[in-house]
């Protein structure tokens, strides 16, 4: 929209009460609701921007004078989308027929609640976000990539430990705790480039919901939410293609019918292959190669009415290279090249019994392999030290719809987990061996049933229980003195198991149980309570998980984390549902939270138990949420108050132990947490985002003091994570300019240009000390500039 | 795992590096109490034996300080025939085997020490790992060695290597220190003053200076810096049990002067506690910065306050083998500017035709740090 702002507001006026009277440029507005097509009155003119006391009349008309030239024609009305349009006046009559659209009527322009209207107020859900792609898109993107897991970390109870963080905490949880889906298949790794962008292909992703507070029973195996991102679905009907360039990756969407309205395909592909970029930095980057691409399909089957068959598949990859630094135990390596790589797929079978059941079998498989390659001196040869995890899950469920009280659910699952522990391939090497930890086999199984019962019109609860059991499978279960530390020297005897022998099993019910009560059309308040086991965990003794962090389950000494939710809220919406309101409060206690020794080393270790501990946690908050779902002007703003506290004391002895066995903070443990989204539309043609987000800074440890010891100064360490980096703040900005052409066409183009960090605040990321040159204290920050980018998206229809 | 952290902190300090920063964080430290140290090996290197230190350390307005403890008995009892062995106190807290101490291989032994105010220490039980001798020392020397304090350019330096075979079917752990031998032309650096012979010191204060607020003086005869490796050096043989171990970095010899140095390595089989010690000290001192770093936790070895439990102790006790061998840096192919082992270029004080005494010699005295004496194998 081209806005003139040379014109004088008080020329027009003059002219108008000079009585210039030209027929021939007389504009006639008649303004009407496009729902019902109704006139409507008071309806706000402006002309140039400038407000000119112009109104509509009772039959929504208004006729005035303007002169030859040209005007921005604002047309506005409190509830109603405002309309805007360039006017050319070169002495003819215009008349004008606008339909004004109703806010309250119109779709959501931003989700990030329950999905269905009033649903966030009408069900008995808990700490349940959903998040669409839409929502999403809007918000600015650092480095032009639109980015799932910063979105979803706009949502109160969600935070990370850093700008880098590989994966996110959620209501005191840790990064493993999460259950994250895409399309049904488990994501280990949610990252591209070691935590810098998620490795979720935004052209392919329809959307999100994020389950924080009442679990549904079907989804089982993690402690603490879950997030179920899902793919869009193929246009059965015509062809379409999107994508985009930023500076870091480039994108390409296609959706095409095969057979028309029974089958398509859609397929995603991001790419990022502009690592030149290191070529021009300083001396030491210039060997640096860092490369990500992942590609997404799904392949949609639609046989007749009652059946349906979906096929989701999934690729990520990230390869990163330096050579600056040495190498893993003593290979003399030139470099070091990360390469590390998702692949997965769910078949999915719907089948329609008829109106109100239906059953829906999948069958899962993931593979996840991260591997380091270490290319030897003077040699072709690489050494590659290789893990993985490979995931198969087959599950099934039962929707009853009985009657207008009762909406039931029920299913079944069983996953096998082989876990590659670590396997170190010397190739032709001469001073590397070939090094294996056994594979880990162990399997998972569900089974629930969950009813949402609407006891009368204010009642309605959401009962469920699952029932979950594990089996780890084969290996050798070691014996230790009960006297001493689970160490090497403290093997009493060992017990070898056959590879389909139980060597350990675990199990127990579920409950979640949610309620809700409510007060009004428009209010309601809710309680609910989950219990969740969580048998596989990331083994980790680092401040967020690496992509080659190791992945174990349970065994005869790691005992599955069991975590109880206790959650309440209130909920309210504005008449129209433009607004909606909640405060939700929660309580969490852990079992079995894992902690690791001091000086813990899993490289090779199939006795993790010598490296690990286990204790307890618990976790507390309140968050406050208000969104704007419609109109000019979306977003939401968000204030959360959170504490999530360990407790690590094995036993009494102090290396099994942490902090004494008192109650201390966690890594991502940080009390008060602001976020704000916003995002102005201007016409079809211009769109502004802003967020801004404020935490209070991460615990770290400061050492007590110092100690001189073989000549060298070394921190003295007393309590864990004692004090807190500085608070975190950032303000993010975009301006997308959508189809600058204005012109209707199946190709569309748009720019978005977007500054992230927009004051350049210097955010620490962790704050360490070092002794090489005498011992000091440094701050690492991430990102201590503004970082300005330009993306160029298009679609095509 | 922590080595492949290692290339993750790099990799995020190269991301740094374009987008972000690292800048030196003002930490407020309450250090309370004297912290009780213990180091030492007890070794078979009989001639010359490692000093065991029972110490105080304190740390008090962002200096540390070591205080010896008074009157402190220790000794070393070997747990199979229950014999204690006292040990020979020397100055500054420091104790020594008698002289005709000799280990047995087969043999435990534990460090046993009283305090004056009555509190009783005792280490885990310690046991000597035979240690494969070192093969082969080479150098080369390397333009892009290591980064500046400020992280802007690259230093070079002689990158130090070993060859050695592991012994097969055990777990080894290994641990390599170093002293390095530098020939020194200057002995003394006055800041803001001029050296003085009758007070042995910097006492002549200076207003102005021609282009640094400092002089260099020569030494008076020869003199060599004796610089003890700093960073720790471990390694475990998990991927290389039984194998020739070729290339390990043991040092980087800064590019000093364009004359040659000696360095001695030292290689010693250590105690898998011995391991986890050393092990958490570079974890939370050097391999610190990065992305993903390993929560702190005390550094607490193997001594125990057997009188109070909840008395931590900062140190280890080890009994060890040590294979040693001194390698002759030539520095033939070094070139580039100097690594300045005054960390500034010297500036020797302008002569005086007036006053022929200056500007003065400073002696060369003989210390932990430095000696006039030419090591053995200098060339």
């Amino acid at each position: 929209m081209k806005i003139k702002i040379l014109i004088p507001f008080l020329l027009f006026f003059l002219i108008r009460l000079s009585g210039f009277s030209q027929q021939s440029n007389v504009v006639t507005i008649i303004v009407k609701d496009s729902s019902d097509n109704m006139p409507l009155k008071d309806v706000v003119i402006k002309i140039d921007a400038r407000r000119a006391n112009l109104s509509t009349n009772n039959e929504g008309v208004h006729s005035f004078f303007l002169p030859p030239g040209e005007y921005g024609l604002t047309i506005s009305h409190f509830g109603y989308r405002t309309f805007r349009q360039k006017l050319i006046m070169n002495n003819s009559e215009v008349n004008l027929a606008i339909s004004l659209i109703n806010i309250a009527k119109e779709l959501d322009e931003v989700t990030v609640s329950s999905q269905s209207i009033n649903g966030n107020v009408s069900r008995p859900l808990l700490g349940v976000s959903s998040l669409s792609i839409k929502a999403i898109k809007k918000i600015p993107a650092m480095m032009g990539e639109t980015d799932v897991l910063r979105g979803l970390q706009m949502l109160p109870g969600v935070t990370s430990v850093g700008e880098a963080a590989n994966g996110v905490n959620i209501r005191g949880g840790t990064t493993d705790q999460n259950l994250i889906l895409l399309d049904d298949t488990p994501i280990f790794n949610p990252t591209h480039l070691f935590g810098l962008f998620s490795i979720f292909p935004p052209d392919a992703v329809s959307g999100l919901e994020l389950y924080k507070g009442g679990i549904p029973a079907k989804f089982g195996g993690r402690a603490s939410s879950v997030i179920d991102i899902n793919m869009i679905n193929p246009s059965l009907d015509k062809f379409k293609m999107t994508g985009g360039i930023s500076l870091v990756s480039n994108r390409l969407t296609i959706e095409q019918p095969i057979i028309k309205e029974k089958l398509a395909i859609m397929v995603s592909g991001r790419a990022s292959f502009n690592d030149f970029f290191f070529k021009l930095g300083p001396p030491k980057l210039q060997n640096i190669k860092a490369n990500f691409y992942d590609l997404a399909t799904k392949l949609f089957y639609k046989m007749n009415a009652k059946n349906t068959f979906t096929f989701s598949g999934y690729l990520s990859k990230d390869f990163f290279q330096t050579d600056l630094l040495g190498t893993i135990g003593n290979v003399n390596a030139t470099s070091t090249q990360y390469d590390y790589q998702t692949e997965n797929a769910a078949l999915k079978w719907f089948h329609a019994f008829n109106s109100k059941l239906n059953l829906q079998t999948t069958a899962v498989y993931t593979n996840y392999q991260p591997k380091t390659l270490l290319p030897e001196l003077n040699s072709d040869n690489k050494v590659s030290l290789e893990s993985g995890i490979v995931y198969n899950q087959l599950k099934s469920s039962l929707n009853y719809n009985l009657n207008e009280k009762h909406r039931l659910e029920g299913g079944i699952s069983t996953i096998l987990y082989r876990i590659n522990p670590g396997i170190l391939n010397p190739g032709n090497s001469k001073s590397v061996n070939y090094r294996s930890v056994p594979e880990e086999r162990s399997t998972e199984s569900g089974i629930y049933l969950e009813d949402e019962f609407t006891v009368n019109k204010k009642l309605s609860l959401s009962v469920g229980l699952r029932y979950s059991f594990y089996n780890a499978l084969g290996g050798t279960v070691r014996n230790y003195n009960p006297l001493l530390s689970k160490s090497d020297l403290s093997v009493i005897d060992s017990t070898v198991y056959k590879s389909n022998e139980t060597s350990a099993s675990y199990g127990g019910f579920e409950p979640r149980i949610a309620l809700k009560y409510s007060l009004s059309e428009l209010s309601s308040i809710k309680l609910g309570y989950s219990l969740m086991r969580q048998y596989l965990q990331v083994v980790s003794n680092t401040t967020t998980p690496l992509p080659t962090s190791r992945w174990a389950t349970s065994n005869t000494y790691i005992k599955p984390q069991i975590s109880e939710l206790y959650s309440g809220g209130i909920f309210k919406n504005s008449r129209n549902n433009i607004y909606e309101f909640s405060l939700e409060g929660y309580y969490r206690n852990t079992e079995n939270v894992l902690d690791f020794k001091p000086g813990a080393d899993f490289l090779f270790q199939p006795y993790i138990e010598t490296q690990t501990l286990q204790g307890k946690g618990k976790a507390y908050g309140v968050e406050l949420m208000a969104s704007k779902k419609k109109g000019e002007i979306t977003g939401w703003i968000n204030y959360t108050y959170s504490r999530a506290l360990n407790q690590i004391k094995q036993s009494g002895r102090f290396d099994e132990q942490i902090n004494g066995g008192t109650w201390y903070n966690t890594n991502y443990d940080r009390p008060h947490s602001f976020n704000a989204t916003v995002s102005i539309s201007q016409g079809s043609h211009h769109e502004f985002g802003f967020t801004f987000v404020y935490n209070t800074g991460r615990p770290f440890t400061v050492p007590e003091g110092f100690v001189e010891y073989n000549n060298v100064k070394y921190p003295y360490y007393v309590e864990r994570n004692n004090d807190r980096i500085k608070d975190y703040h950032r303000l993010d900005f975009s301006w997308t300019i959508r189809n600058p052409s204005m012109q209707k066409k199946r190709w569309e183009g748009s720019w978005t240009f977007a500054v992230y960090n927009l004051y350049g605040r210097a955010n620490a990321y962790s704050v360490y000390l070092r002794s090489e040159n005498g011992l000091k204290a440094y701050q690492l920050t991430i990102f201590g500039s503004p970082i300005p980018s330009l993306t160029y998206n298009f679609k095509f229809m | 795992m922590t080595i492949k952290h290692l290339k993750i902190y790099f990799f995020i300090f190269s991301l740094t590096i374009l987008f972000g920063c690292i800048d030196t964080y003002d930490v407020d430290f309450s250090q309370k109490n004297n912290i009780l140290v213990v180091e030492g090996f007890l070794t078979d290197d009989y001639q010359n034996p490692d000093t065991i230190k029972i110490q105080y350390s304190r740390y008090v307005e962002r200096s540390t300080f070591i205080s010896p403890i008074v009157s402190v008995k220790a000794s070393i009892v070997a747990l199979g025939t229950g014999k204690e062995v006292n040990l020979v106190e020397q100055k500054l807290g420091g104790f020594l085997p008698p002289s005709d101490f000799r280990i047995n291989p087969s043999e435990k032994y534990s460090l046993h020490f009283a305090l004056p105010n009555g509190e009783r220490y005792e280490s885990s039980p310690e046991q000597i790992y035979t240690t494969p001798p070192i093969l082969k020392i080479y150098d080369k020397f390397n333009t892009r060695s290591k980064l500046s304090d400020d992280g802007k350019k690259f230093l070079a330096s002689n990158d130090i290597f070993l060859d050695f075979k592991d012994t097969p079917k055990q777990k080894d752990y290994y641990l390599w220190r170093y002293t390095h031998y530098e020939k020194i032309v200057h002995c003394t650096t006055c800041f803001n003053s001029q050296y003085d012979l009758k007070t042995l010191g910097c006492t002549i204060k200076l207003a102005s200076f021609n282009r640094t607020p400092y002089y260099d003086y020569q030494c008076a005869g020869e003199c060599y810096a004796i610089i003890k490796g700093k960073p720790i050096n471990i390694m475990s043989d998990v991927v290389s049990d039984g194998d020739l171990v070729t290339g390990r970095l043991i040092a980087k010899i800064p590019y000093h002067y364009m004359y040659g140095c000696l360095v001695e390595i030292q290689q010693m089989s250590i105690s898998p506690q011995n391991y986890t010690f050393y092990r958490n000290l570079e974890l939370q001192s050097q391999s610190t910065g990065g992305l993903a770093d390993t929560p702190a936790a005390a550094i607490v070895g193997n001594i125990n306050n057997v009188t109070n439990s909840a008395d931590k102790v900062v140190g280890y006790f080890g009994v060890v083998s040590i294979q040693k061998k001194r390698h002759w840096v030539d520095r033939k192919e070094a070139n580039g500017d100097y690594d300045y082992i005054l960390s500034h270029p010297p500036v020797d004080e302008p002569a005086d035709p007036r006053d022929t005494s200056r500007p003065p010699m400073v002696k060369c005295l003989k210390s932990a740090t430095r000696t006039p004496f030419k090591p053995t194998d200098w060339q």
